[in-house]
């Protein structure tokens, strides 16, 4: 079977056509992606305006990313579920539409991204709290995780126009 | 006067322009989600911190004090491009049903972000606040702005 096949075969079972076809749980759905995103990445935003010294300059980078941490992972969960399901039901047009691979590779790139950050930073963080210094390499892992994330939503709402 | 406010926005030229535009809508969109989401972070992060869910490690002072100005610009950010997509297409958004809720939840949500909101956030003596306040007050943020979220991913569908 070719993907465009297996994306064909995703949107016409059962549960695809009767969650597409259905008044209020489609929208619900779409409602918990937009605002499971919003929390993640709006939480994500502000971790990053504090490796940019945008924000919480007197509070320690660590101690920041550790009460972020455990609810941008619930919100990146509900994102994550919901956009399976709302891919699976229109898997065709998404498999053909340029902007949703656009985005996918932003998010893989934006995941990248906060894995270099975890192994080249995390081990390092407590040693900036003294000083209140923090390297430019972290604050260009902060940048770059504002503009790819930003580019991802911009994406996801651009895709849309084009199911 | 109201069907001749809305007729001129379909008369205008700059107007029609953006509503034209390939990418216009999607821009200003993206561009309001992107202002949602800095509004949203911060409202998260304040409601969990009073409820006491998370952020114990730092106090509500600081986070009321270096998050204020970010809800501030999100909230202009979100209004701006709100108004872009609404004045492109006022006929249709008017009569319609999750955009009017989504206006009277906005509404709200300014006056209670503004006013006890804002107080408890800033208050020196809150820590006389009972627990049950502080769960109602998180309660009313949290629902108010997730309901203008929701009411405005609706407006697509109903």
């Amino acid at each position: 079977m070719s993907a465009l096949e297996i994306c064909a075969w995703l949107e016409n079972t059962s549960v695809s056509i009767a969650f597409k076809e259905s008044l209020y749980v489609y929208p619900i759905v779409e409602g918990s992606h937009l605002l499971g995103m919003s929390v993640s990445v709006g939480l994500i935003l502000l971790l990053d305006l504090r490796l940019l010294g945008l924000a919480f300059r007197s509070e320690p980078v660590s101690r920041i990313m550790q009460q972020v941490g455990p609810w941008m992972l619930a919100g990146f969960s509900v994102v994550f579920l919901t956009g399976i399901v709302l891919f699976a039901s229109n898997a065709t047009s998404a498999y053909e539409n340029g902007f949703f691979w656009l985005k996918m590779f932003l998010i893989a790139a934006a995941g990248a991204n906060a894995a270099y950050y975890q192994k080249v930073y995390v081990p390092v963080m407590h040693t900036w709290d003294d000083t209140g210094l923090i390297p430019a390499g972290a604050r260009t892992v902060a940048a770059l995780s504002v503009v790819t994330w930003a580019l991802v939503i911009a994406l996801g709402r651009t895709m849309a126009y084009e199911l | 006067m109201f069907e001749q406010a809305i007729a001129w926005c379909y008369q205008t030229p700059m107007l029609s322009w953006l509503r034209d535009a390939r990418y216009g809508m999607p821009l200003a969109q993206s561009f309001h989600i992107l202002g949602f989401t800095v509004l949203l972070g911060t409202c998260v992060t304040w409601n969990l911190a009073l409820t006491g869910l998370g952020f114990r490690k730092t106090s509500l002072d600081v986070l009321a004090r270096d998050l204020w100005p970010w809800a501030n610009g999100g909230l202009v950010l979100v209004v701006a491009t709100g108004i872009m997509v609404f004045i492109v297409d006022p006929a249709r958004y008017v009569v319609n049903a999750p955009f009017q809720t989504k206006m009277a939840l906005l509404v709200l949500a300014i006056a209670f972000q503004y006013t006890l909101f804002k107080r408890t956030l800033f208050a020196l003596d809150k820590n006389r606040l009972t627990p049950a306040r502080r769960w109602r007050i998180a309660a009313a943020s949290v629902g108010l702005w997730f309901g203008v979220g929701w009411a405005g991913r609706f407006i697509a569908f109903l």
